[in-house]
């Protein structure tokens, strides 16, 4: 619900709560007022016929004016305190029944009971009040309405800047933009909103910076020292002559930092990933970029005698980080190459939209062993990371594309959706 | 043949010196921007070794002085940076080749040495040693004047050893300059035995001498002497 709605939905609902209940209250105090004037009236009235009765008796007695006043004999047994009534006279001039207020009141005189009732009509009164209450009501009609416009014009008005503010953030990349800035507004809660937003990015922009520093810095900071103990590895084994022992034992060497370098790129690639660095896009063809790996697979299996097949029916093509894309490609197949046995087979479909890379290999399925987990691996023998297949996901992820794992006739089937 | 290394890390740039100097080349080095530049602006080199990283400035300048002041020379790109865009950065601006630290000397050297063919012959050139000849340009080799019919693996592998004569060369680094990143399974150092048993089968099968000595645990060596 927008904040208009809701503030007018609110208002409104009160307001017409408040003005319901305030003109009940209205009609019954103005209905109370009126009656008690009423009433005084025809006491005050009653008073002076009774002063004037005692005076000339014979002028009242008998005196009959329904709808002013009616004086009749009673007996004496009847006798009781004066009160009010209220009573429905037909109006012989326009043939109505109107509402009248009755006084009735008993008197002695002489020996004499008398029954004094003086009539009062309401009708006045009662259209006075109901028209009053009427033109309150309409007024308040107005006022809400009048409200309700007010608000919706005032809210275009004042929340222009927070649109605004909004439209900003909106388009605001931290991977590629810079900075930007928040105007102050005229209204101190959303200068106070732009000045901590302004705080915020900026903060956020530096952040990401030294991030993204780091990150490059760290590549070429670990990178550099394992060159230089590579380097000196191949200098010593150069340095003939070396009896075997030394020379396995600078091997080693080499081999565990060739492993400590892999994994920093690794890692490196990781992070670059996650912080969405691979920013630059280019037209990539699945089809050209598996063939241009293809030769150097099929030497590798043809070792093995692995069985190698790519069969295309249609291409897909990409955009993307060429180097991310080509990570993916060729870790996939190279897993596929890997984790095979003597003799088995490598097969590359691409085609509708999927590339599927289904290879023997051991014969269990791996389904819900996490493979794509880092740190997953599964023959302890390799020296490989157990990161191709989370990098291969961290890839999809990146792109939207769907990796999904089969085990399928002792084959493992790899498919990714490039939908 | 004179190569100009600048390189900030004073022990790699040595390192690479003291390879480079049993090859026969004249290794003359820079550790910043500045020395680079006076070099580069005093001497001519026939390959300049550039890390893109240096303190007092980038290497991508020194690509293009280079380029404007010793047109003749090659250029080699030593960064510890591999994404796509630091490399076209780098082709862009000039330079020959990339190379992504951390690299094997051997395999410095095989580029160094095929960048400095490829500059003197314009890619038309021979390299003959005893009785084997390989044309680069058709990619073909002769072994005593008769063909030798060699894979693309086997052929690559040939130059590898024929740029790195003497030299202990691990199967780390062969299996990397044949496959790259592929080669990260110890079971792909089988491939390269493999590779290497045909190669030496196919030149001895032609009357060729076996010069890939095996280097026990080690690697192998191309013996010329």
């Amino acid at each position: 619900m927008k904040l208009l709605s809701r503030t007018s939905y609110i208002l409104i609902t009160t307001i017409l709560f408040v003005v319901f209940i305030g003109s009940i209250v209205f009609y019954i105090i103005l209905k109370s007022t009126t009656d008690r004037e009423i009433k005084k009236e025809l006491q005050s009235t009653m008073q002076s016929i009774i002063h004037e009765f005692k005076e000339n008796p014979n002028v009242y007695s008998g005196l009959s004016l329904p709808g002013y006043i009616t004086v009749e004999k009673v007996n004496a047994e009847g006798h009781y305190q004066p009160f009010y009534k209220d009573t429905i006279l037909l109006d012989e001039l326009d043939n109505s029944y109107k509402q009248y207020k009755l006084f009735i009141s008993e008197i002695k005189i002489n020996s004499d009971f008398y029954r004094i009732c003086i009539y009062k009509s309401l009708n006045v009164s009662t259209q006075l009040i109901e028209r009053i209450t009427l033109i309150v009501s309409i007024i308040i009609i107005i006022f809400i309405l009048f409200i309700y416009l007010l608000n919706r014009f005032i809210f275009e008005r004042i929340w222009s800047d927070f649109f605004l503010t909004v439209k900003k953030l909106k388009s605001y990349n931290v991977n590629k933009e810079s900075k930007i800035h928040f105007e102050n507004s005229e209204i101190a809660e959303f200068s106070l909103l732009n000045s901590t937003l302004n705080k915020m990015i900026s903060k956020l922009h530096d952040d990401y910076v030294n991030l993204k520093e780091f990150t490059g810095n760290i590549s070429h900071e670990i990178q550099t020292p394992l060159a230089i103990i590579r380097l000196k590895c191949e200098l010593l084994l150069q340095s003939m002559p070396l009896n075997n022992r030394q020379a396995e034992l600078i091997r080693d060497i080499q081999k565990t930092n060739s492993r400590l370098s892999k994994l920093n790129k690794t890692l490196v690639l990781f992070t670059k990933i996650d912080n969405d660095q691979f920013t630059h896009k280019e037209r990539i063809s699945i089809d050209e970029l598996i063939k241009s790996h293809l030769d150097d697979f099929t030497s590798l299996t043809k070792l093995r005698n692995i069985d190698l097949k790519y069969l295309m029916t249609d291409d897909i093509p990409l955009i993307g980080d060429p180097m991310l894309v080509d990570v993916l490609i060729v870790n996939l197949i190279k897993n596929a190459v890997l984790h095979n046995i003597e003799n088995g087979e490598v097969i590359i479909e691409l085609n509708g939209g999927e590339l599927t890379i289904s290879n023997s290999g051991e014969k269990t399925d791996l389904s819900n062993k996490n493979i794509l987990d880092r740190y997953t691996k599964l023959d302890r023998k390799s020296d490989s990371l157990g990161l191709g297949l989370s990098l291969v996901k961290k890839i999809c992820d990146l792109y939207g594309f769907t990796i999904s794992y089969q085990y399928l006739n002792d084959l493992h089937v790899f498919t990714i959706s490039f939908r | 043949m004179k190569i100009l290394i600048v390189e900030d890390e004073v022990s790699l740039q040595e390192s690479i010196n003291s390879y480079l100097k049993v090859e026969g080349y004249i290794c003359e080095s820079a550790v910043n921007y500045n020395e680079g530049e006076e070099k580069i602006c005093m001497y001519q080199y026939d390959c300049i070794l550039i890390d893109i990283n240096l303190p007092d400035g980038s290497g991508l300048d020194l690509i293009k002085l280079a380029k404007s002041r010793n047109v003749s020379a090659g250029i080699i790109i030593i960064s510890a940076r591999e994404t796509i865009e630091d490399r076209i950065k780098g082709l862009k601006r000039g330079a020959d080749d990339y190379i992504v630290k951390p690299f094997h000397l051997s395999e410095l050297n095989a580029r160094i040495f095929s960048l400095l063919r490829r500059i003197h012959f314009k890619g038309d050139d021979q390299i003959i040693f005893k009785e084997i000849q390989v044309n680069s340009s058709e990619r073909s080799v002769l072994i005593n004047n008769s063909h030798l019919d060699l894979t693309k693996k086997e052929y690559d592998l040939l130059l590898y050893f024929l740029s790195n004569k003497d030299r202990v060369l691990t199967k780390e680094s062969i299996c990397e300059y044949l496959w790259g990143d592929f080669a990260d399974n110890a079971g792909s150092f089988d491939f390269v035995y493999t590779h290497i048993k045909n190669l030496r089968k196919k030149i001895v099968d032609k009357g060729g001498v076996n010069y890939i000595h095996t280097m026990y645990g080690v690697g192998y060596k191309f013996v010329s002497k």
